[in-house]
């Protein structure tokens, strides 16, 4: 009974938070994301309400809608690994956002090579040994790390089909690639951190992010909430306006 | 002579009632300017006499605003300068001047004129000269008050009495909300001639200037002059707190008005939420 009057009450508590306005700010900004030589367009959702009495408290929620439906074309039928002994390609990339996790799956098409070494340096791909499909599964976690966002894939899991005739290739080519991808996938998302940046007229905002994690937009959207604070001061006030003055929105100085 | 003396209050209520009047048209521009959001900045920019002295109103940030105003027909420019700046910890203040200069040159010329013409009576105002002395101003003028009977077709007849009264009186102004409030501390009434040394003898001068005290009061109490503020100011609400009329030059007249801005978390979403309302802060589509 106690409880469900807390819950009532902490509802009614919210919705009233959330409908005076006057408390709360929200804007939408458009950002890139250089992976590569792909920039990756997103969006920035920042809401900004007043929590403390020179603390605006800062919910930039990052939608990657449009990252998360351009990765899988760009992968597919490419090979991710072409190797002299193996060839791994990657097919049906489905990135997915439940509530607070973003699950990542995919067919991979594993295709082993006989491999000879022609010289010192030098391997020549041989005869094709076998091929088969696996089931790549992995959850994507979210690290803040200097105001950015840093997608990690921690771990992940390769299952292969039940009936093949080898099954210690097929063992081994599998650790193999879940090595290989998880160095090659780590490499890739440590160079392409999210730092959502605000528009010169609001640079000085200045915002510093506590925390961070995968959020869902939408049915199945991917998204990453990171959640911080701005410290007001009377000179972010002025320079807030030194800005919009130089945008002419309030009169020039004498 | 009753009505001589209310005639007066009435004659010299409006003399410095006139002045602040335009109080109201200024605040309906700041509203209108404020509405359009843009045009804040558009008009910012007119010729000036002279330039008027920074340190009475620099800060951090600086504007320069060029309202005008229409009084009876004639524009009369008042611009206001503010400046903002850190003022504590959670604290910012806000300085502002009004460069009521045009003002004072045009009034005398848009004041001089009939009052009244009824048959019974007629009033002329003359004022000669307004001029800034420290934190006051003075009014100098005349009027000429003449009494006469009506005849047959409503038209001013014989006249029995008639008096012209110097009149300099000191006023200043100090700050409620926005709005400078014109107050009048003295008056000095000069009958001039025989018949104005009658009035003296018997009072009379003495009851106009009582009269005159209280009806101006009630006039300029109802009539402040509000200069308007760059929108963006006003959306951190802030306390007007000290003020009044200046002198802003050897007799200038200018109006200064003080006011510090409590800084919070809640100005800055204020402001934000404020300026995208208006569509100033859009990014995206």
């Amino acid at each position: 009974m106690k409880l469900w009057v807390f819950v009532i009450s902490l509802t009614i508590c919210c919705l009233a938070a959330r409908t005076s306005g006057a408390q709360q700010v929200d804007f939408v900004f458009d950002e890139i994301l250089e992976a590569g030589d792909l920039e990756l367009p997103y969006k920035l959702n920042l809401g900004l309400s007043a929590t403390a009495p020179t603390r605006v408290g800062v919910d930039a929620l990052l939608d990657l809608r449009e990252v998360q439906k351009i990765i899988p074309e760009r992968l597919a039928d490419n090979a991710l690994v072409d190797g002299c002994g193996m060839q791994v390609t990657l097919n049906d990339l489905s990135i997915l956002a439940d509530e607070d996790t973003i699950s990542l799956d995919s067919l991979l098409g594993i295709t082993r090579f006989d491999c000879g070494r022609i010289s010192r340096q030098d391997f020549r791909r041989g005869d094709e040994l076998g091929s088969f499909s696996a089931q790549l599964s992995t959850v994507v976690s979210v690290e803040l790390r200097d105001n950015c966002a840093y997608l990690k894939l921690p771990d992940l899991t390769l299952s292969g089909p039940e009936s093949t005739k080898d099954r210690l290739l097929q063992e081994n080519t599998l650790s193999e690639v879940k090595n290989f991808l998880l160095a090659a996938i780590d490499l890739v998302l440590s160079e392409t951190p999210l730092c959502p940046e605000l528009p010169a007229e609001l640079a000085s905002l200045d915002p510093i992010y506590e925390k961070g994690g995968p959020r869902e937009i939408g049915d199945g959207g991917l998204g990453v909430l990171l959640s911080g604070s701005i410290d007001v001061a009377p000179s972010t006030i002025i320079d807030m306006l030194l800005v919009l003055q130089r945008e002419k929105v309030i009169p020039a100085p004498p | 002579m009753t009505s001589g003396l209310k005639i007066h209050a009435i004659l010299l209520g409006t003399l410095f009632a006139v002045m602040p009047g335009c109080g109201g048209n200024a605040q309906d521009r700041a509203s209108k300017a404020g509405a359009l959001g843009h045009s804040e900045a558009a008009d910012a920019s007119a010729t000036q006499v002279a330039a008027v002295d920074s340190s009475t109103y620099a800060g951090r940030i600086q504007v320069k605003l060029d309202s005008s105003i229409s009084l009876r027909d004639t524009p009369v420019s008042i611009p206001v300068y503010a400046g903002l700046q850190e003022a504590g910890p959670t604290r910012l203040r806000l300085r502002a001047l009004v460069d009521l200069r045009d003002l004072q040159l045009k009034a005398p010329d848009i004041l001089t004129g009939p009052l009244e013409e009824s048959c019974n009576r007629q009033i002329y105002l003359e004022v000669s000269d307004i001029a800034a002395q420290g934190d006051n101003v003075r009014v100098e003028g005349a009027t000429r008050a003449q009494f006469s009977r009506c005849n047959r077709n409503e038209e001013p007849g014989l006249r029995y009495f008639g008096v012209t009264v110097d009149v300099v009186a000191v006023g200043k102004a100090e700050v409620r909300d926005q709005c400078l409030y014109f107050t009048l501390d003295g008056l000095d009434l000069d009958p001039r001639g025989l018949i104005g040394g009658a009035a003296n003898i018997f009072g009379i001068t003495n009851r106009i200037k009582t009269a005159v005290l209280e009806k101006a009061g009630e006039v300029l109490a109802a009539n402040p002059i509000c200069p308007p503020l760059p929108e963006s100011f006003s959306v951190l609400d802030p306390n007007y707190e000290s003020g009044g009329t200046r002198e802003i030059e050897p007799g200038g007249m200018g109006g200064a008005i003080v006011g510090s801005v409590d800084v919070s978390a809640e100005t800055l979403v204020k402001l934000l939420a404020g300026l995208q309302e208006r569509g100033v802060l859009e990014f995206a589509e």
